[in-house]
């Protein structure tokens, strides 16, 4: 029942910002059409966020209690982060070209999204060509502590870097940040739940489905 | 401690023996990175023109890529004749085999680095060899020999070995390898980098912070 | 009591492989174990030599328990271990192997106790010889060599009559029984019946994951 009224729930809370971002909120004067690519962008960037936070939380609950159900958390926000990674890379990319002139820059952001990307990709194709069992767990659950310790220095070590390496070409989001007006922001509020709300359904249904394989194999 | 001493040195002598036997390791990193360095001076015009901070990038990518596969030579033996349970057999704390390992594989980059630098050097006209450099070269190496040989083992038992060392390390590694590009690029351009101090900093911490890590939780990889 | 393994149990994923496994060897004892190719003999002598660990139950070798760092350290300063591999470096001659375990091993004259073992297996001759270059007998020798360095309080050794003609067989037999009546315990696993025979003073078959007195 709570699974049935929850798909409604999202459905229309999903067919509404559709709605929202085509339809009712206002062109932005600067960037123009383009900007709505910020309402997929942002709310993916911050699922992509919530799930490094989960991993890198499950796994060390899974190390410290070794409870399977810890590192099948940790490994179904994984799978489901990753391919938010991707669309928020996908999006930033296509985005960047119109507004900065560059599909890419060495900008500390940037640059700490696409490795924690990599460390992403790297913890889930271990998981794959290792071979199953509890040390393949535990080695994973490792892999993932040792990420989310890293990525702090690569951050802090992408803003030094980024100081000597000027950005190749300065555009108006740059410089400023553009301030949304009330529209824009009710948008992406609506935009960030409704991603939410299908991220958590996408990870609730690969916990079940890691559960059940789980139980066959690991 | 006086004990610890001599079995970290009998066990580092003992890889370094077992190299010095088959030369996987140097005829790995050696080989493969001069082959990189000269197709980048091969297939561009005027290897004069190219940016001082594309010239490091090729020296330690070439390092980088060349010394995870060495990594994987570096234990495929250990693991196929299973010396590394036999070591696990012995009584020897798990840290000391780490860092026996982290010795030897730092001493092996160090060797084979300085004929890297020579083989750039000579392609591209320019002198890499410099106090600097040298010393980007220490902290690099042991940061990169203890990621390597933590990492190393683990996928010593996994599939498709060679590309999952390298997806695992070089992510973890751009720390330490945007330290290094940067101070050897400023180096090739006869000037030093500005923030030469913090970069230092922040590389020697970021050595300290995954040696006490990586020691701490090899015990708990080895282990099944 | 040497070795004392309580109500242990190991499964790899969903393969239950011991369960509810009970051993104790006392001194001057040398037990040997028989079973099915599968059964969990390996496993069992993994556990016991430290190298796995199992999911329940405990192990305690020498009244110390391998989960303590340091208690680990102790025991296999006293145990010796031959498993189904012999876990030489190929590279190295087996003079280099042999040194080189005992090193670590803290034998002080490390020489002399390596030329006494050597002899008595019966492998002067090839002290020199790499060890990728001598015969799997050989090996298995050189293995068994390793394992009784340091003189352990327990021996375990996984399938010694692999590879080994009857005359070594005699070998090894007669230094498990001198063994085991100097006072020290030896654990070891078996196909054979007649090698059992030689030399254990006790027999149990591994059967659906815990044993059984033969």
């Amino acid at each position: 029942m709570i699974r049935q009224l929850y798909i409604v729930v999202s459905a229309i809370v999903f067919l509404v910002s559709l709605w929202m971002i085509f339809l009712w909120v206002p062109t932005e004067i600067n960037q123009g059409v383009v900007q709505r690519i910020l309402y997929v962008h942002v709310p993916f960037a911050w699922v992509s966020m919530v799930a490094i936070v989960a991993v890198a939380v499950y796994s060390v609950l899974f190390l410290a209690t070794k409870n399977p159900k810890w590192d099948n958390f940790a490994q179904s926000f994984a799978e489901v982060g990753v391919v938010a990674a991707i669309v928020m890379l996908v999006s930033g990319i296509v985005w960047a070209r119109p507004v900065w002139g560059v599909f890419w820059t060495g900008e500390a952001k940037l640059t700490t999204a696409l490795i924690l990307f990599f460390i992403y990709c790297a913890y889930l194709m271990f998981r794959s060509y290792f071979p199953a069992g509890a040390t393949r767990n535990r080695i994973a659950a490792i892999i993932a502590v040792i990420g989310a310790i890293d990525s702090p220095i690569i951050y802090y070590a992408a803003q030094i870097w980024q100081q000597n390496h000027p950005r190749a070409v300065v555009g108006p989001l740059s410089t400023q940040e553009s301030n949304l007006n009330p529209e824009m922001m009710i948008t992406l509020l609506m935009c960030v739940l409704s991603v939410t709300l299908v991220f958590a359904g996408t990870v609730w249904i690969q916990i079940q489905s890691n559960k059940y394989h789980g139980a066959a194999n690991a | 401690m006086r004990n610890w001493i001599e079995l970290l040195s009998t066990l580092t002598l003992k890889d370094i023996g077992l190299e010095i036997r088959t030369k996987e390791v140097f005829t790995t990193i050696i080989l493969f990175s001069i082959l990189v360095v000269s197709t980048f001076a091969i297939t561009s015009n005027n290897t004069l023109q190219i940016p001082e901070n594309v010239g490091a990038g090729i020296i330690w990518a070439s390092v980088i890529f060349s010394g995870s596969i060495a990594m994987i030579k570096f234990f495929a033996s250990e693991i196929e004749n299973e010396t590394l349970d036999a070591m696990l057999l012995m009584p020897v704390p798990r840290e000391l085999i780490f860092f026996s390992k982290l010795f030897s594989f730092f001493i092996f980059l160090s060797i084979s680095e300085m004929v890297i630098f020579a083989t750039f050097s000579v392609f591209y006209n320019v002198n890499v060899f410099s106090t600097d450099v040298l010393l980007t070269a220490v902290i690099f190496n042991f940061g990169f020999s203890s990621i390597g040989t933590f990492f190393g083992t683990i996928v010593a038992k996994a599939k498709s070995k060679e590309t999952l060392l390298a997806l695992l390390i070089v992510p973890i590694l751009i720390p330490l390898a945007m330290f290094a590009v940067e101070i050897t690029s400023a180096n090739l351009a006869g000037e030093q980098s500005e923030n030469i101090k913090t970069w230092i900093g922040l590389a020697i911490s970021f050595d300290i912070i995954f040696v006490v890590l990586l020691t701490f939780l090899f015990g708990k990889i080895v282990e099944e | 009591m040497l070795l004392e393994v309580s109500n242990i149990k190991k499964s790899f994923q969903d393969n239950l492989v011991l369960e509810n496994l009970s051993l104790s060897l006392d001194l001057e004892e040398s037990i040997c174990i028989t079973g099915s190719n599968g059964s969990g003999k390996s496993t069992l002598l993994k556990i016991c030599s430290g190298l796995l660990h199992p999911d329940q139950g405990a192990v305690n070798v020498l009244e110390k328990s391998f989960l303590s760092q340091s208690q680990g350290l102790e025991i296999r300063r006293r145990i010796g271990v031959l498993l189904h591999s012999n876990m030489l470096y190929p590279t190295y001659t087996v003079r280099q192997n042999l040194y080189l375990f005992a090193k670590i091993l803290g034998i002080i004259e490390y020489k002399s106790r390596v030329g006494e073992i050597v002899e008595r297996l019966g492998l002067d001759d090839s002290m020199d010889k790499e060890v990728q270059k001598l015969s799997n007998g050989n090996k298995r020798k050189v293995g068994l060599c390793k394992s009784l360095l340091n003189d352990p309080d327990l021996l375990i050794i996984d399938e010694p009559e692999s590879n080994l003609d009857a005359e070594s067989l005699k070998t090894i037999a007669g230094i498990l029984t001198d063994r085991a009546t100097s006072g020290k315990g030896n654990l070891f696993t078996s196909h054979s019946v007649e090698f059992s025979a030689l030399c254990s003073t006790k027999s149990f078959k591994i059967s659906s994951g815990s044993l059984v007195l033969l």
